[in-house]
């Protein structure tokens, strides 16, 4: 049987540069190549997506608008360009009311002094 | 600055995989076969990534890796046990005996991985050993067993 032995490990050696030959014929990405175990992985990571936009989506829709009687958090300045001069800067309507804090409406501008500044 | 240490982490593991993954792929191929090798060695890449920081500084990553595969690699052996090694071609029939692919499979992985690896592809015994996280004595056993059975199984038709 020893005698055998000699010619196994050369077909070993031969049959080794088959296997070479496989071997470089790998997938370079290999890493990226999951397939199989990488499926849980993908379905993990769309699920968690899912879940975040969903929140996400849940907490824009359950922002509270603003309310009616809240005072806004700045007040127009005049900078504004989308008043046009000789234009009421303002109203005493109940809404300008509230806009303004509840406080008094500010002296509609009179014609002649087309700037808010004037009537601080 | 964390652009550059995420490129020099990126770069430090596009060359580990450039220098290991060979020796890897040859482990697990001998270990499971052409295919399932494959899958068990882009398995355990992928874990060396999401681990980089620990698999960078170990000293023998490979051995490592072999370890992680065959963990990963165990809930896929259902239904596909049987090893699939390379056929040999007809035109080498005449130096290799075409019924050494499956005398090979039918050894215990242990014993193929040891003979593929020293006998076939040439690694030393130090090397596999390495890569098996196994002692040389230990390898040197499985590679006496090996060739007895692969000379058992082969050598049955031909007396």
């Amino acid at each position: 049987m020893t005698d055998l032995l000699p010619d196994l490990e050369s077909q070993l050696e031969r049959y080794g540069a088959l296997l070479r030959d496989e071997l470089a014929r790998s997938v370079p990405a290999v890493a990226l190549d999951r397939r199989h175990a990488s499926l849980p992985r993908l379905v993990l990571a769309a699920a968690v997506i899912v879940f975040v936009a969903l929140v996400g989506a849940a907490v824009v829709v359950s922002r509270p608008s603003r309310p009616a009687g809240r005072t806004p958090t700045t007040r127009p300045t005049s900078t504004s360009t989308t008043i046009a001069p000789g234009q009421p800067l303002l109203h005493s309507s109940p809404g300008c009311d509230r806009a303004w804090g509840g406080l008094a409406s500010p002296p509609h501008p009179s014609p002649s002094s087309p700037s808010r500044s004037r009537h601080r | 600055m964390v652009g550059d240490q995420t490129t020099a982490t990126t770069g430090d593991f596009v060359a580990f995989v450039a220098r290991e993954r060979p020796r890897l792929e040859a482990v697990l191929l001998a270990h499971y076969g052409t295919e399932l090798g494959r899958e068990a060695a882009a398995d355990a890449l992928a874990h060396a990534w999401e681990h980089w920081d620990r698999v960078a500084t170990m000293e023998n990553p490979v051995g490592y890796l072999y370890r992680v595969a065959q963990s990963s690699t165990r809930r896929h052996l259902r239904g596909r046990r049987k090893v699939q090694l390379p056929a040999v071609p007809t035109e080498l029939a005449t130096t290799i005996d075409p019924r050494l692919p499956e005398a090979l499979a039918q050894l215990s992985r242990q014993q193929r991985v040891a003979v593929v690896l020293v006998h076939a592809l040439g690694w030393t015994y130090e090397e596999a050993a390495t890569a098996m996280e196994i002692s040389v004595s230990t390898l040197r056993n499985h590679l006496a067993r090996g060739t007895d059975r692969l000379r058992d199984l082969l050598g049955a038709d031909d007396d």
